[in-house]
């Protein structure tokens, strides 16, 4: 199942790269063949085509993936929050459940809806500028382009903020004072975007103290439920991102510029789909550490 | 067999073109025309059948 | 080694051409068009062993609806071979054909990269809508 699942995560961004790398040695070879100057601009837009389709073909996979899981994500949570709050209640920690249980339930369902019907369509925009930008060499699509880029960094800010002060407010209402959860939220959010690997550094050496807290406790499954969930998907907007940097690398080595602007823009779209998921998954990961952290007290 | 085909036409040309020369210079022009035209005609002969060999190359390399 | 047969050949068909221009221009018209085509049949026959090879590295960016990098090689091809007759036109003076050539090879090229493009359109349009 190990095995099933690693195919799963590693298969396609793998085969992508091996795919892109071998089109794009295949077509410099053809265009070292064609020295005129109107058959090398054909035989390039060709081969921009070609590489275009691939990649496209691959980020397709990815952005449908992104969305289902966080689609499967709120569902697991909706069966989970009221299983958990009842918990709470039957601990005795009746505010903090019902805090729990409206507020959290309301946050993580309105992210999962932004990520599903805002977010996903904004990065697909962005994919679908990005090759126009490429293959037709107009300045003004690829403006466009990173016009995208900059709002999806910019929303999934708003998103971070939001949710920051939604854990301020719960926080508060809940009556705790764990400055330790905080700060770890604090930290994780503003180094989530866009750069997600300082995010998880800076997030697991908090999260370990959170989990051995945690322990022996009904958010523990919950939480390691989630992190199966997301653990592959991330794996694969990284591997991702790495293979369509790779394949840039080649790219611009070999002296075809269009082909590592596609290239150059799908790895930030990669690396932006894996903040995103970063984002909502330590969003749920903390709610229920603090939730926890204040249970534990009563 | 390419390489020697070109010697072979340099050959016919040469020869036809001296035989022009010493038609025209005998006063038989219309002969030396027509010595030209047979000359063309046998060269065009041994060298479609090469080009078209080229081209079922290219045809068979570039999948076309 | 290869090229530097070719050399040799090409310099000996240049020294018969010049030879032949004044008196025959159609002899040497032809036996520069063999010299040329010679070179290429050479050139190529190297690289037909090599076939395999390419037919198995373009089964590996075969995409989703069967496209691949074989249409990229089609359009290589006739670029090649609209360049070769291209200047074999400018070579016995007719120029206006030479652009004919060189214009409706474009086009060709353009409508063999044509289901390429399609694909694209359509996957653009499948991701969007």
């Amino acid at each position: 199942m190990l095995a099933n699942a690693a195919q799963n995560a590693f298969g396609a961004p793998v085969r992508l790269a091996v795919q892109s790398i071998t089109f794009l040695l295949l077509s410099c070879a053809a265009s070292f063949l064609v020295t005129q100057g109107g058959w090398k601009k054909c035989i390039d837009a060709v081969s921009v085509l070609g590489f275009g389709a691939i990649s496209l073909a691959g980020m397709m996979d990815l952005v449908s993936l992104v969305g289902q899981t966080s689609q499967e994500c709120q569902t697991y949570l909706i069966g989970f929050i009221p299983v958990y709050s009842a918990a709470a209640i039957a601990g005795g920690q009746t505010g903090g459940a019902a805090v729990y249980s409206t507020m959290f339930y309301a946050m993580s369902g309105f992210l999962s809806g932004a990520i599903r019907s805002v977010l996903m369509p904004v990065m697909q925009i962005y994919f679908c500028f990005g090759i126009s930008a490429a293959v037709w060499g107009n300045t003004g699509i690829a403006e466009a382009a990173s016009l995208f880029a900059k709002c999806l960094s910019w929303l999934l800010k708003l998103c971070a903020a939001l949710f920051s002060f939604v854990l301020g407010m719960q926080n508060i209402l809940a009556g705790s004072v764990d400055n330790a959860a905080i700060r770890m939220g604090r930290g994780v959010l503003s180094g989530a975007i866009p750069v997600v690997g300082d995010a998880a550094a800076a997030a697991l050496t908090g999260a370990i103290s959170a989990v051995q807290m945690l322990k022996g406790s009904l958010a523990l499954t919950a939480v390691l439920a989630l992190t199966g969930l997301f653990l592959p998907v991330f794996l694969r907007c990284l591997l991702f991102y790495l293979s369509f940097s790779l394949a840039g690398i080649v790219a611009a080595g070999s002296g075809q510029q269009q082909c590592w602007q596609i290239c150059r823009s799908f790895a930030q779209g990669a690396r932006l789909c894996g903040s995103i998921l970063t984002l909502y998954f330590f969003m749920v990961f903390l709610s229920t550490a603090l939730l926890l952290l204040t249970g534990t007290g009563g | 067999m390419d390489i020697d085909l070109v010697f072979k036409i340099a050959a016919i040309g040469i020869i036809v073109a001296v035989l022009n020369q010493l038609l025209i210079r005998s006063g038989r022009e219309d002969q030396a025309m027509m010595t030209t035209l047979a000359g063309l005609i046998v060269v065009l002969t041994m060298l479609v059948r090469q080009i078209s060999d080229l081209f079922v190359l290219i045809k068979a390399l570039f999948d076309l | 080694m290869l090229i530097i047969k070719i050399a040799a050949l090409v310099l000996a068909g240049g020294l018969l051409v010049l030879t032949l221009k004044k008196e025959q221009p159609a002899f040497a018209f032809l036996l520069s068009v063999c010299g040329a085509g010679a070179v290429l049949v050479l050139a190529f026959r190297q690289i037909e062993p090599l076939l395999a090879f390419i037919e198995t590295l373009t089964a590996y960016t075969v995409l989703s609806d069967g496209q691949n990098f074989g249409c990229v090689l089609q359009v290589l091809g006739i670029a090649l071979v609209a360049q070769f007759a291209a200047d074999l036109c400018r070579e016995s003076g007719m120029n206006a054909a030479a652009s004919a050539v060189e214009l409706s090879g474009r086009m060709l090229a353009m409508l063999q990269a044509l289901p390429l493009l399609q694909s694209l359109v359509g996957s653009l349009s499948s991701f969007l809508g």
